[in-house]
């Protein structure tokens, strides 16, 4: 599995597309640092975790996704692989979980830029440690909100084209979600809807702020009733991220050679 | 199972209501250069899909090494190499990063080893071109390189010479000789050009329409195709009597009352018009047929030819 992680890097050599994937993680940190310039720490972060996070990374991790799995049919290389034999399960594991690191560094690497931002003016970098934890636990969680919309563009099989929309379409909708009371203001289970990955990364996200001012105190108060603890958010979306990686494994297997 | 590399019992392979390969009984044997001969569309590369396990047989099965592909592709598949159909690499890296993946997925413990498979196909190590700059020539070797790689015991090559110059076939066709007669592999390749089988094969399968209708080793076919003497001559009967009665021969046909097929190509043909004229026929025309493999690929395949 290893050996198939390591393939998977080696074949993003002189991939610029990635690159550019890898530069939209400090696009945020840059617009906060701009724009926050006499903010804290906290506010910087959530700018990684929220807008980078659910607005950049959700639709990066599926196209990436499109390609990495689209390129062993356009390549026509997956016949060299099966021949090894690499299975298709393994090979989408590999993959998965090369999302998995992908995701985790790009939350890494907008935390490392928007520290760098935020000493250079001077903001206080005070509970760091605790912000270093969200992002990377920000970086997981969003990589298991992204497997619904890959199962549906590995199941289109089609154009990357089709693939940007899908990803564009799922993106706004989680993060249209995320501001419904109906979703939002609902706890846990009996309504389907509240297992929609993106809202409740961020029932479980929000637990964390310090609310400043009377609107931010109230939607506190309001949603504090709904957060979603950490070992919970992380238990139902592996649990999601299980059956969708499964469901991804079959619709491979299914798909031609 | 018999000293068989590859043995397939009645595979068949469907798509929808068409049968691209039918009741397939192939058998290579070990060490020999076997030669899947086929017009294109014949079913030569779904076959070897099917004994690579790259695609699912609808019946049948395939016996590797005496055992059933089936269940036992992790011990059988390592010890193959193999090409099938075109060419497929990672554009964005060069023949050296591609072959690096496939050595690491493959555990090839050789550290010499992608070195040594470029160097045998005529490709340089550590070249900075791009497998998307190569020609199709030399996409075709890199394939050629991969599938020698981790020494496997047996090789299937989908037409192994496609996209290569003349030169390059020739290189090919002797590197695939020298590693079956000096490092003892076993090679089933097809092709659907009959004069490279013919070069090269040991033994020969002819595929058409999905049915392997013939398997003989290129020495039988080569004795089956059709050679005689054909004599157009006045009387036939008569000349039949002169060959029973005087030569002691009875491998002969009349083809109607002025032509006779003598299949026989000992006897001299020179022999034969005298004795003919002395008996007082009219000999009007004698020469020696040799049917070609090709002839007798039209014949068998039922005069469609193979190339």
């Amino acid at each position: 599995m290893l050996k198939l992680t390591y393939c998977e890097f080696l074949k993003l050599r002189r991939k610029g597309a990635y690159k550019l994937a890898l530069f939209t993680s400090v696009l945020f940190p840059f617009f906060n640092a701009a724009l926050l310039s006499d903010g804290n720490l906290e506010d910087i972060m959530s700018g990684v975790r929220e807008e980078s996070g659910f607005l950049l990374l959700i639709p990066v991790l599926v196209i990436m996704a499109a390609s990495l799995f689209f390129e062993e049919h356009d390549n026509d290389t997956l016949k060299n692989l099966l021949c090894i034999p690499v299975s298709k399960r393994r090979l989408v594991m590999a993959k998965v979980f090369l999302l998995f690191l992908f995701s985790v560094f790009y939350e890494l690497a907008g935390f490392a830029i928007s520290i760098s931002l935020a000493l250079s003016q001077g903001i206080a970098i005070n509970g760091w440690s605790l912000e270093l934890f969200l992002t990377v636990c920000t970086g997981i969680l969003l990589w298991a909100a992204a497997l619904p919309c890959i199962i549906l563009v590995i199941w289109c099989n089609k154009s990357y084209i089709i693939s940007v929309i899908i990803a564009f379409f799922y993106t706004l909708l989680g993060y249209a979600l995320h501001l419904s009371d109906t979703i939002m203001m609902k706890p846990l289970g009996p309504n389907f809807a509240t297992f929609i990955p993106v809202p409740m990364i961020f029932r479980w996200l929000y637990q964390f702020k310090v609310p400043q001012g009377k609107i931010m105190t109230d939607f506190y108060n309001r949603l504090s009733p709904y957060f979603v603890s950490t070992p919970i958010i992380f238990m139902i979306l592996f649990a999601e991220a299980a059956v969708c990686v499964f469901i991804v494994i079959r619709i491979y297997q299914k798909q031609e050679t | 199972m018999g000293n068989y590399i590859i043995e397939t019992h009645n595979l068949t392979k469907c798509y929808g209501p068409q049968k691209s390969v039918a009741d397939l009984n192939l058998h290579v044997q070990k060490g020999r250069i076997y030669g899947l001969l086929g017009r294109n569309g014949a079913g030569k590369t779904t076959t070897m899909k099917m004994l690579l396990g790259l695609t699912q047989p609808t019946s049948g099965e395939v016996y590797i090494w005496g055992k059933p592909l089936c269940g036992n592709e992790k011990k059988l598949l390592p010890r193959i190499g193999s090409l099938i159909e075109s060419p497929g690499f990672y554009p964005n890296l060069t023949a050296t990063e591609n072959l690096k993946i496939f050595a690491t997925l493959r555990g090839v413990p050789n550290r010499h080893a992608i070195k040594d498979a470029l160097s045998l196909v005529g490709l340089p190590y550590q070249d900075k071109k791009l497998f998307s700059q190569y020609s199709l020539g030399m996409k075709q070797r890199l394939a050629i390189a991969l599938a020698v790689m981790h020494d496997p015991e047996l090789l299937i090559l989908d037409e192994p010479i496609n996209g290569l110059d003349p030169i390059g076939i020739a290189e090919v066709r002797s590197f695939i000789r020298r590693l079956c007669d000096e490092r003892g592999k076993t090679i089933l390749l097809s092709s659907h050009i009959l004069s490279e089988i013919a070069l090269l094969a040991d033994d020969i399968g002819i595929l058409d329409h999905g049915t392997l209708l013939e398997e003989e080793s290129l020495a039988e076919l080569e004795s089956k195709s059709s050679r005689h003497i054909h004599f157009a001559l006045s009387d036939a009967a008569q000349a039949a009597r002169i060959l029973e009665h005087t030569f002691h021969e009875n491998h002969f046909t009349i083809q109607d009352d002025h032509n006779l097929q003598v299949d026989n190509l000992d006897i001299s043909v020179a022999k034969l018009v005298t004795a003919f004229v002395t008996s007082g026929l009219e000999v009007s025309d004698a020469h020696t047929c040799e049917e070609s493999l090709e002839d007798y690929f039209k014949r068998v395949t039922g005069g469609e030819g193979i190339a």
